[in-house]
């Protein structure tokens, strides 16, 4: 990081007074974006993914390694979610292997998923920290996890070759191709996230696939259609161990932020309702129908047997978007979880 | 800052009123004031500057103004004597955040004249926006600053109709030209129902990428506004409600859908049928109130009654196609 200007931040009013100057900027939300601050992370780092009121979870986990994103997407709730607006990466690593070790005891008899994705994206500053390959080293031999690394990026060089049988998924968001070149600024077009999924395959990982958030736009159905068909011409189906999809939805306060930020954007001016979790979303039949057309997308070039879940739906989209009404996140943390993956192993 | 004061009575013909740099008032209402200085003169001294040659009013618009109307030609004054335009623009700042509260334009103003006389962004949040119950981010400064560029006509709505920060905010987003139409629609409604017409007008005219006048322009709207049946009120309720149908076509056509069946049923008065907020699930709920066992029976034959017959399907029934739904908004 030769050139880049350093400092020591000592005191909490010193903090205070770059928070300060950050918010007297023009836009202190991409200010923030521009400043990497490595950290101390004084409180856990592990935390079950909070999900949304009134949704079938999946029983995720999140590792808060770091806070964040240095790509810059309209609709990311980072923008609103986090109050410090610069790159966080937490660097007391030995704190983060013990409470894991103690984690994963007190979980022993469940298989979990776990990973880094939520709070910011696993690989994009990867090439700073090279935090993947300590996670990979950590979560490999271990028998009742899965570890999940979730990206936009093709920041993959330093991930290590793994066996395709250690429980390690590498994911990648992906999109339409309007919306990844209109909305998604900083990350890399789809077809070089699929480039990057396909040498990772080649490294031994499975991979996941986050179709989230859909969006509707005008040809939203040829585009999904797509990319849906671009993914599996170059991923083999076998390789997938899960897709999520999720319709694009934001807190009130959000739209806001999006207008200032971004006021050429269309994408938050369709149907929105205010739904039971105090997000807008889309108006239930335009969800279903986003929902269920890239499910039959995927089933209809990936195959019927690819683990398809949905990132913050409730009973009724769950049942009449993907055809299953999952009893509760068991039902759908059984279904994604990995345990024939360990069978393989032994 | 310095503070070097000279009294005088200033004959108000040297002041040039035409120089309105310090100026943050342009609405008031001037008839307490008038009586004052008619009964007890003018107490308060002007407060005034040179600027090459002449006098320029710092603070007291409002006075020199009455004072002209009341055909007054003299005033006390202080002559300030600081040549920094900055300085002295906060002279009048804080001599009126002194003695009174300002309003939501005058605060825009004071805004716009401080960046414009060299005051930094960062340091109008911290110093300055606190001072006027503003909150210190960006977000906030930038929209100010977008009510202090709005032109006469929606200035004085605003004033007028002293409307709050959220939609003069969101009336500030509209460009000159859309006004015209926008304002008499506005002005007839409450305050709830004058931030949906601009919502949204602002986001049909974002998704369409068409401008709001062009919207306004359509036959339909244009009907209503040019229709000598309904008063002003009405027009203004009848073109929120289309302009809503055009923001949200399949939702409207659902709760339409909804009205429409249960009026075709004649559903009873006493008997409440709602769905799920925005239908976010299939659920409907009935709910009624009974004072006895006969009136609860009478209830529940009336709904038995009603739900056998074959039109009661209707209530579960929503249309399917949204492109048709688009098509005809």
């Amino acid at each position: 990081m030769d050139g880049v200007p350093q400092e020591i931040v000592r005191g909490p009013r010193r903090k205070l007074a770059i928070l300060e100057t950050i918010r007297s900027s023009e836009d202190p939300i991409g200010e923030g974006k521009r400043i990497l601050y490595l950290a101390v992370q004084r409180g856990r780092f592990v935390k079950p993914c909070p999900c949304t009121p009134g949704a079938i979870g999946c029983g995720y986990f999140i590792i808060n390694l770091n806070l964040q994103c240095p790509l810059d997407c309209t609709y990311c709730i980072l923008q609103h979610y986090l109050a410090e607006p610069w790159l966080t990466v937490f660097v007391n690593l030995e704190d983060l292997w013990r409470e894991l070790d103690v984690f994963l005891e007190k979980h022993r008899r469940r298989v979990l998923r776990i990973g880094t994705g939520e709070l910011g994206d696993s690989l994009a500053l990867d090439h700073f920290t090279g935090l993947s390959e300590d996670l990979i080293s950590y979560f490999r031999e271990k028998a009742n996890v899965c570890f999940e690394l979730k990206t936009k990026t093709a920041a993959i060089v330093n991930l290590p070759a793994v066996r395709r049988t250690d429980p390690i998924v590498v994911s990648w968001s992906l999109n339409a191709r309007t919306i990844a070149d209109e909305e998604e600024r900083g990350a890399p077009p789809v077809t070089e996230r699929l480039e990057a999924a396909r040498a990772v395959v080649k490294k031994g990982y499975r991979l996941g696939f986050h179709f989230d958030p859909l969006v509707r736009f005008p040809g939203w159905e040829r585009e999904y259609d797509q990319v849906v068909r671009k993914l599996f011409h170059v991923i083999p189906a076998s390789s997938i161990a899960w897709i999520s999809l999720g319709a694009l939805r934001f807190p009130p306060a959000l739209k806001k932020i999006i207008q200032a930020r971004f006021p050429a954007t269309k994408i938050i001016y369709e149907e929105f309702i205010l739904g039971r979790d105090g997000k807008l979303r889309y108006f239930r039949p335009l969800r279903l129908e986003l929902i269920r057309s890239v499910a039959g997308m995927v089933k209809k070039w990936g195959g019927e047997e690819i683990p398809l879940y949905l990132c913050m739906e409730g009973e009724e989209v769950w049942r009449d978007g993907l055809g299953w009404n999952p009893e509760g996140k068991r039902a759908v943390e059984t279904t994604l979880s990995p345990r024939a993956w360990h069978q393989d192993k032994s | 800052m310095r503070s070097i004061f000279e009294p005088k009575q200033l004959a108000l013909r040297e002041l040039d009123l035409e120089d309105t740099r310090f100026r943050i008032s342009e609405f008031f209402s001037s008839d307490r004031l008038a009586l004052s200085i008619k009964k007890i003169d003018l107490i308060h001294p002007l407060l005034v500057t040179r600027r090459a040659g002449r006098f320029v009013l710092v603070s007291g618009w409002k006075r020199v103004s009455v004072c002209l109307k009341l055909g007054i030609s003299r005033a006390p004054a202080l002559i300030l004597d600081e040549p920094d335009d900055l300085k002295a623009f906060l002279f009048v700042f804080y001599e009126n955040l002194a003695g009174r509260e300002f309003s939501l334009l005058e605060k825009a103003e004071i805004i716009s004249r401080l960046l414009a006389l060299g005051m930094v962004r960062s340091r109008i949040m911290k110093d300055i926006l606190p001072h006027l119950q503003i909150p210190p981010t960006a977000f906030y400064l930038e929209n100010f600053l977008s009510l202090s560029k709005l032109g006469f006509s929606a200035k004085k709505a605003i004033s007028g109709k002293n409307l709050p920060f959220p939609i003069a905010r969101l009336l500030a987003e509209f460009q000159a030209e859309d006004m015209e139409e926008i304002i008499p629609l506005l002005l007839p409604l409450g305050q709830n129902k004058q931030k949906d017409i601009l919502e949204d007008l602002l986001e049909i005219s974002r998704r369409k990428t068409i401008p709001p006048r062009q919207i306004l322009g359509a036959p339909g709207i244009q009907a209503v506004l040019h229709s000598s049946k309904w008063p002003p009120v009405q027009k203004s309720e009848r073109i929120r409600l289309a302009l809503r149908k055009e923001r949200f076509p399949l939702l409207s056509a659902w709760e339409e859908g909804f009205q429409a069946a249960l009026r075709e049923l004649g559903w009873p008065k006493g008997i409440s049928l709602e769905p799920t907020p925005y239908f976010e699930s299939d659920d409907i709920e009935a709910s009624f109130r009974f004072k006895d066992e006969k009136e609860f029976r009478a209830r529940l034959r009336k709904l038995l009654e009603i739900s056998s017959r074959p039109e009661f399907q209707k209530i579960f029934a929503r249309p399917r196609r949204t492109s048709k739904v688009r098509k005809k908004s």
